[in-house]
């Protein structure tokens, strides 16, 4: 493992992080569900920044703090870094998170149980019938239960088929 | 909101963390190895993990004894559980630049391959979002595209 100091969160101001200009992401649309989050469960992962305080990770959290209208922001100073790691670390963080899936019965027990909680303001877009149909253990079961519709294994969200066909399929 | 070092074994994974990790695990440990630790693990007030499962599980393969760890012990049981969700749903919000992204790739000197960067047209036959042609990878047959993050899929 890479030598490091132990990372330390210091508080600055917006203004004196720096977004990198060339974030290769299209983040606008997760600004306002990283919002709530903010909004509802307070700041719990720092922003990490290089050695001028250029973002690594957490270009979205800047984009939100700025919208809640945030003046200082919990951050992370990886000035440990070469910049040519930090350009590497940008990437990876967000492909890294790629990686993994959703356990689709498991995540439909945990919203479940979140019955009280607006999770469609945090980005999730199961609908409340499936939230709500009985339990089964079965995940491919419960996919043909609704012909019209397909579920993407990636991020659970469900939409209709004919939306969902891709352009290029032919048949 | 402050950074704590907890040994691995002073905290834990949530049993019922409704994700598939273990195909990530290898890439982070490597991204931990090549970067340092840079964020934090955050548990709730019983130690156990709200956000940072596959941060976890690449500590234990590597070998490290102890975690920066963010305990957040303002939450409740319900914000925990919401949180859980959340973090990881809200990194699915965002997408590729592809054309950005190569650019980058190219100016940087590290395999990028270990932290799951495969090449460039395999990377973008898995997402139908951007301004890609799919003409391009006839040879890769998908039925469906999620129209929520752009995942090709079939059933």
């Amino acid at each position: 493992m890479k030598n490091q100091k132990k990372p330390q969160i210091r508080m600055l101001s917006v203004e004196a992080v720096t977004p990198y200009e060339r974030n290769p992401r299209y983040n606008q649309d997760a600004v306002s569900a990283v919002a709530e989050s903010i909004r509802r469960f307070g700041w719990k992962v720092p922003i990490v920044v290089d050695k001028d305080l250029v973002v690594v990770s957490g270009h979205t959290r800047l984009m939100a703090a700025e919208r809640l209208g945030i003046s200082e922001v919990p951050v992370i100073v990886a000035d440990w870094l070469t910049e040519d790691q930090a350009k590497a670390f940008r990437l990876a963080d967000n492909r890294t998170a790629e990686l993994s899936t959703w356990k689709m019965t498991l995540l439909d027990e945990e919203l479940r149980t979140l019955g009280a909680f607006d999770m469609g303001a945090l980005g999730f877009h199961t609908p409340p019938e499936v939230i709500e149909r009985p339990e089964s253990e079965d995940d491919a079961g419960e996919d043909n239960e609704r012909a019209d519709m397909v579920r993407c294994p990636h991020c659970g969200a469900w939409s209709s088929r004919e939306e969902a066909r891709a352009d290029h399929a032919d048949r | 909101m402050q950074i704590v070092e907890k040994k691995l074994d002073e905290i834990r994974p949530y049993p019922n963390n409704p994700r598939n990790n273990d195909g990530a695990v290898d890439a982070v440990a490597a991204s931990i190895r090549a970067f340092g630790f840079n964020v934090p693990i955050i548990v709730d007030a019983s130690g156990e993990i709200v956000a940072g499962h596959t941060r976890y599980k690449a500590a234990r393969k590597l070998g490290l004894e102890t975690v920066p760890v963010i305990v957040a012990d303002d939450l409740t049981d319900d914000q925990v559980k919401a949180l859980r969700l959340a973090d990881n749903k809200v990194s699915e919000l965002s997408s590729w630049d592809y054309v950005m992204l190569e650019d980058e790739l190219a100016e940087i000197k590290m395999d990028m391959e270990q932290f799951g960067f495969r090449s460039d047209e395999e990377v973008a036959s898995i997402s139908c979002g951007g301004e890609l042609d799919l003409e391009d990878f006839a040879d890769e047959r998908f039925d469906y595209c999620c129209p929520e993050c752009g995942f090709m899929f079939n059933e």
